[in-house]
């Protein structure tokens, strides 16, 4: 699970070429979310923390911008790719470019840390009184539309994916022994029964154990 | 071969076959079938029959769908479609699967890792349409577009257009059946979605709404097993003569003792074979009674319907079909008062059985359930019976049934009574839960009408019938004799086919069977060797 979450086991082992994109991709995501975790720890400890934050940023940004605009590029151009792409996903890749563009202009161009230290500070005491540089306020901006939108949009996977990695493809828990578990399938059971095929046998009123238990119904052939 | 299939085509052009396929057009296999003039041509669906069943995916029918007589009854089961995909959505219509495929629909990340794993898709030489993800597509834009809430425009925006006419529907249900739910692209997803828990689903909606589902799985399959007692056809009274021909049979034969207990009240284990066994491998049936008689085993077969039959095609179409019948063999367990079931060499029969089963078996009826690959590993090394491997002294392979390994991981038993029993077995490349399906998962075995066996084995089983070749590439001439462990009933069908349609038997000198014909033919004392090979 740790390989797969952080290194991409499975892309790495069927989908190299994607690999090249995919891995600085999230592997950026990863270090700007330890960079944002540093500046916010630099509030306290600036000497231990604003060394590490630039370091984490620049990696952060450099590999997510590179890996999303390969990404970007792949999607555009692999005949493998395109025929399942959606508007949505191209938009969601040139968004998350344009946040480590940004990132990366505002980090090379001025005093980054020390504004995000002071804009971080400000967000958490609602101060807003503090005045910020251009690239450093637009690469707040997006970053901030970016955190509304992600919610919305399938990239939730990086969530989902404890739940899905295992629970779906291996989750074959017994029942004997997990009362909690057979109380559950016992309500389950004694939910009605909607199919509307004629073999089902389905009244409205029947559930699933009387269903499943009753003889079976007569069906003309089926199709 | 049409590359480059658009998602939205798919509801495009009624009558029009989305692609066709050619035998150059696939992946090419090693000798001596490196010859395409060698290889037998494909039947075709003739144009009379087209007029009648709908053909318009790829040339070929699984289903055999009657083409609707109207409009009407077009419109009519368009409608019915789009309600089964709201049911399939909801908790209380399908709460057996409905969180696993609604994870699976919401959160790939269509990057098409999965794409190469799938053997159908590759061995059709990465023919667009056999793409693990492009069914999985139409069904998430369909249910984007038309069962979630929200504008249209948003629908496709995120997810792409697609039309639910009845071009989408009917050739949605003929795709259904071009996977083998093998779960190989859910393996290798980075995403843990399951495209193969999605094409079932999808079987589903068409079974538990619409009624359909191909004959060889519900009027002859389920249907039949729950009325007759077997999907064979077999009721308890032929069930029994049949069986007491082979005791007597190969008790003469072997020298052992092949008598089968019937019924027996507190027994330890009821043995449930598929019953396909007891009339196309009758072997394979008297190799269990033997092998369990010379160990003691405190066992019985049951002459109760349908539990002399192990099979449970609803696995692979229809849940209700599937817990009617999981219920009927585990209230026959009960009523014998047995400590446990063990499911014979049939894959489908242990995930239906083991696993699927276990969320509709409360109370007491949810007896123990056990593979019986563990149990003859215990036997095999408990020393109760003498063996000498070298009766088995010639070249052997082992496939691997997807629903043993790759689904339930049961890996290491069979192996180890290989290794102990076969001095020449060897692996094929992958195995384990890396297998590939043989080409008849998911009932295919058992289907083959109008031109569909030529799509299974040409198709379906390619990847299998390489592999198969590959491991015995050392050896490759008809003068080797090889053995091809398959231990599962629906795989030997497929392989028996499969072989069949190569000649695999006089070119290349493969025959195949089960494990327990192996250890019967490692027995020290049979009369003569347990493995034929004409
Ligand atoms: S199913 Fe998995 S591997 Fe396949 S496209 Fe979706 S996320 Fe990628
Ligand atoms: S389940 Fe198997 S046959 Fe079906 S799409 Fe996945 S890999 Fe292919």
């Amino acid at each position: 699970m740790f390989q797969e979450i952080v290194f991409l086991k499975g892309v790495w082992e069927h989908n190299r070429s994607l690999w090249i994109f995919s891995f600085p991709f999230h592997f950026g995501l990863y270090l700007l979310t330890a960079m944002t975790a540093c500046l916010a720890g630099a509030a306290l400890v600036p000497d231990v923390f604003r060394p590490a934050a630039w370091i984490f940023g620049a990696a952060g940004y450099i590999l997510g911008a590179f890996g999303a605009l390969g990404l970007l590029i792949k999607r555009a151009f692999d005949p493998k790719l395109k025929t399942f792409a959606s508007l949505s996903s191209y938009f969601n890749l040139v968004f998350l470019a344009a946040l480590f563009l940004s990132g990366a202009a505002a980090l090379f161009s001025g005093p980054f840390l020390c504004q995000m230290t002071s804009f971080i500070r400000a967000f958490f005491t609602v101060n807003p009184g503090i005045t910020l540089d251009a690239p450093i306020t637009a690469h707040i901006i997006i970053a901030m539309l970016f955190l509304v939108y992600l919610p919305f949009t399938y990239m939730m996977h990086f969530v989902a994916k404890y739940f899905t990695y295992h629970e779906v493809r291996w989750n074959d828990e017994p029942m004997a022994g997990n009362a909690a578990m057979e109380k559950e399938v016992k309500q389950l059971l004694s939910q009605k029964v909607t199919w509307a095929a004629k073999h089902i046998g389905a009244d409205g009123k029947k559930n699933w154990v009387d269903i499943a238990t009753m003889s079976l119904p007569e069906e003309k052939k089926n199709a | 071969m049409p590359k480059n299939l658009k998602v939205e085509d798919f509801g495009k052009h009624e009558n029009e076959q989305l692609t066709s396929l050619n035998l150059q057009d696939l992946v090419p296999l090693p000798p001596p079938y490196d010859k395409l003039g060698d290889q037998p041509a494909w039947k075709q669906i003739k144009h009379e029959q087209t007029k009648e069943m709908v053909v318009n995916l790829d040339g070929v029918s699984a289903c055999s769908l009657p083409k609707p007589k109207s409009k009407e009854e077009e419109n009519e089961l368009v409608e019915k479609f789009r309600a089964g995909l709201k049911k399939i959505l909801s908790k209380q219509d399908n709460w057996t699967f409905q969180q696993p495929l609604t994870l699976s629909l919401d959160y790939c990340a269509k990057c098409q890792t999965c794409n190469d794993a799938c053997p159908v898709y590759e061995m059709s030489g990465k023919n667009d349409l056999y793409r693990p993800t492009l069914r999985s597509e139409v069904l998430r834009r369909l249910i984007a577009k038309y069962v979630k809430k929200g504008p249209a425009w948003l629908a496709k925006f995120k997810h792409g257009n697609i039309d639910l006419n009845w071009t989408t529907v009917s050739r949605l249900y003929e795709l259904a059946y071009r996977c083998t739910l093998c779960r190989r692209c859910a393996q290798a997803c980075p995403m843990g979605v399951d495209n193969g828990l999605i094409t079932h689903e999808l079987r589903k909606i068409f079974s538990q709404e619409l009624g359909w589902a191909p004959k060889e799985l519900h009027e002859k399959g389920t249907v039949q097993q729950l009325k007759a007692g077997s999907s064979t056809g077999m009721t308890p009274l032929v069930v029994k003569d049949n069986i007491d021909f082979i005791d007597d049979d190969f008790s003469q034969e072997t020298g052992f003792d092949a008598k089968t207990p019937w019924d027996k009240q507190g027994a330890d284990i009821l043995l449930i074979h598929n019953a396909g066994e007891i009339l196309s491998w009758p072997e394979n049936v008297a190799a269990f009674t033997i092998i369990f008689n010379a160990a003691g085993l405190d066992w019985t077969l049951s002459n109760q319907a349908p539990s002399y039959d192990g099979v449970n095609y609803g696995l692979f179409y229809d849940d209700i079909q599937l817990a009617r019948i999981a219920i009927k063999h585990a209230s026959t367990a009960r009523k014998l008062g047995v400590k446990k079931i063990v499911m014979g060499e049939c894959g489908h029969q242990h995930k239906a059985t083991i696993t699927i089963a276990d969320r509709v078996l409360v109370g007491d009826m949810n007896v123990k359930r056990e593979s019986c690959l563990p149990v003859l590993e215990k036997i095999v090394f408990s020393g109760k019976i003498k063996f000498d491997p070298s009766q088995n002294n010639f070249p052997v392979t082992l496939h691997d049934p997807c629903n043993i390994t790759r689904n339930l991981g049961i890996i290491e038993p069979q192996r180890r009574i290989l290794r102990y029993l076969c001095p020449q077995f060897r692996e094929m490349t992958p195995h384990g839960k890396d297998n590939y399906c043989c080409g008849g998962g998911s009932g295919f075995a058992v289907m083959s009408p109008n031109n569909f066996a030529d799509w299974r084995i040409s198709v379906g089983g390619r990847k299998k019938f390489k592999q198969i070749l590959d491991a015995f590439g050392d050896r490759p001439g008809p003068e080797t004799k090889k053995y091809l462990c398959a231990p599962c009933s629906n795989c030997k069908g497929q392989l028996r086919d499969l072989l069949g349609y190569y000649h695999a038997g006089e070119k290349a000198g493969i025959t195949y069977g089960g494990l327990v014909e192996l250890i019967v033919n490692a027995m020290v004392g049979i009369k003569k060797p347990y493995v034929k090979w004409e």
